[in-house]
């Protein structure tokens, strides 16, 4: 905690996601919306092909935040906008930078990029760091 | 639509042997007066007689002919007054007795009749669920119905989950995100939303009456506040609260949201966190939805 300055970057985290992953997530949340694994449907609705969770990539974003601040620290507030669509085998970079800091916390600006560099997923976070960090 | 109005009627030339070995194979009712005379005319029957169940079937058929789509049969009661001879010429009608309205639809009540050779054989009453054929042009997309299907304000349920160490280890490999079972990660509690899991779904009824093609959306932002970490072996009950109905022009039409927010609370009835969960739709209002 003591290092980290405003404009830090956080290490960032690539995910590949898989329709394996849609149908494992989908019953892990219990979030059984067609659109994530049902190929005719996505069609249907104007998609090439099933779609990512919003929810997903919001924990890839949580994952990214996790690694970097380690097991002491502790998510405090967490949210996401969801921009774009996200596609299987499409490569989802998870980014993020410390945007203030004070005693106990630290604000962090989140965001997800698909292969053309476009950001699918924007988001905030406030982490707080115990005495000893 | 009022009451008076006159349900368009159906007719059977003939409800033959057929039609009634069908019904009779496809309900599992294989009681002789149907298709047997000797066993019809050991029950004083002049021959075999059309099954009561059947003529329903068939009055039903006539209300979702009459509706074509708009609406839904939410009632049917039939009193079986005489019986039909299998090869009577049927006719089945009804009309409109009154139209009151609710959340999402107008309620119609019917009185509906099944008419043989002998006059009135079935007589019976209905309710369908018909939605209105007209949206303010402030509500296109039936905002103000959805905000009464949802209760808007008001507490709409409280659901409870047991988060096992299974559930959280399962989450973990799904997102791939090792870490322990004993602590779920900080998305967690979109396995603890009820409208995700289907375990209520206020407006899908006002949903599907929304007469224009849909042409996207989804999960528009969701937020989340601990006051502590979720871990295996809470016992959570979730309290979902619809905050906000509104609608708007976006780039992919008209945007309907509607966002509703949970607070899980853990045993002791303290709260472990709260979310924010928002819901995006988009509809072109220049193209009607397919039936």
């Amino acid at each position: 905690m003591r290092d980290v300055e405003v404009g830090d970057r956080l290490p960032a985290l690539v995910k590949v996601v898989t329709t394996e992953q849609l149908v494992r997530y989908a019953g892990a949340a219990n979030d059984y919306a067609r659109i994530h694994y049902d190929h005719a449907h996505a069609r249907e609705r104007g998609f090439a092909g099933v779609i990512v969770h919003g929810l997903l990539k919001a924990a890839f974003l949580s994952q990214l935040v996790t690694q970097w601040c380690g097991p002491d620290a502790r998510v405090r507030r967490f949210a996401v906008q969801y921009r774009r669509n996200d596609f299987p085998a499409q490569p989802i970079t998870c980014h993020g930078r410390v945007t203030a800091r004070s005693a106990g916390s630290v604000e962090l600006e989140l965001w997800t990029e698909n292969p053309e560099r476009q950001v699918t997923t924007k988001g905030t976070a406030t982490v707080e760091f115990g005495p000893d960090a | 639509m009022r009451a008076g109005d006159t349900i368009p009627e159906l007719s059977v030339d003939a409800a033959t042997m057929e039609h009634i070995v069908r019904w009779s194979a496809a309900i599992d009712d294989y009681t002789p007066i149907h298709f047997d005379p000797e066993a019809a005319a050991a029950r004083g029957m002049d021959g075999p007689v059309v099954n009561g169940p059947w003529k329903a079937a068939l009055l039903a058929r006539m209300l979702e002919s009459w509706l074509d789509g708009r609406g839904t049969v939410a009632r049917l009661d039939c009193r079986y007054r005489k019986p039909d001879l299998v090869g009577a010429a049927l006719t089945f009608g009804g009309a409109v007795t009154a139209v009151t309205a609710a959340a999402g639809h107008d309620v119609v009540e019917c009185d509906v009749w099944v008419a043989g050779a002998g006059g009135r054989t079935v007589t019976g009453s209905a309710t369908v669920h018909m939605r209105p054929a007209h949206d303010g042009e402030s509500d296109t997309l039936a905002t103000e119905r959805l905000k009464s299907a949802v209760r808007l304000g008001q507490e709409l349920g409280r659901f409870t989950y047991e988060v096992t160490a299974g559930d959280i280890a399962r989450f973990r490999a799904a997102v791939g995100d090792p870490g322990p079972d004993t602590v779920a990660p900080v998305t967690f509690y979109a396995a603890l939303d009820p409208v995700e899991r289907r375990d209520i779904l206020p407006d899908a009824e006002v949903l599907d009456e929304i007469p224009y093609a849909r042409t996207g959306g989804g999960n528009a932002f969701n937020e989340v506040e601990y006051e502590r970490p979720i871990r295996a072996g809470d016992v959570i009950t979730v309290v979902t609260t619809y905050t906000d109905v509104y609608e708007r022009d976006g780039g992919s039409g008209r945007l309907l949201f509607r966002v509703r927010t949970n607070d899980l609370l853990d045993a002791a009835g303290d709260l472990v966190a709260r979310t924010r969960m928002g819901h995006v739709m988009a509809y072109d209002l220049k193209r009607r939805a397919r039936a």
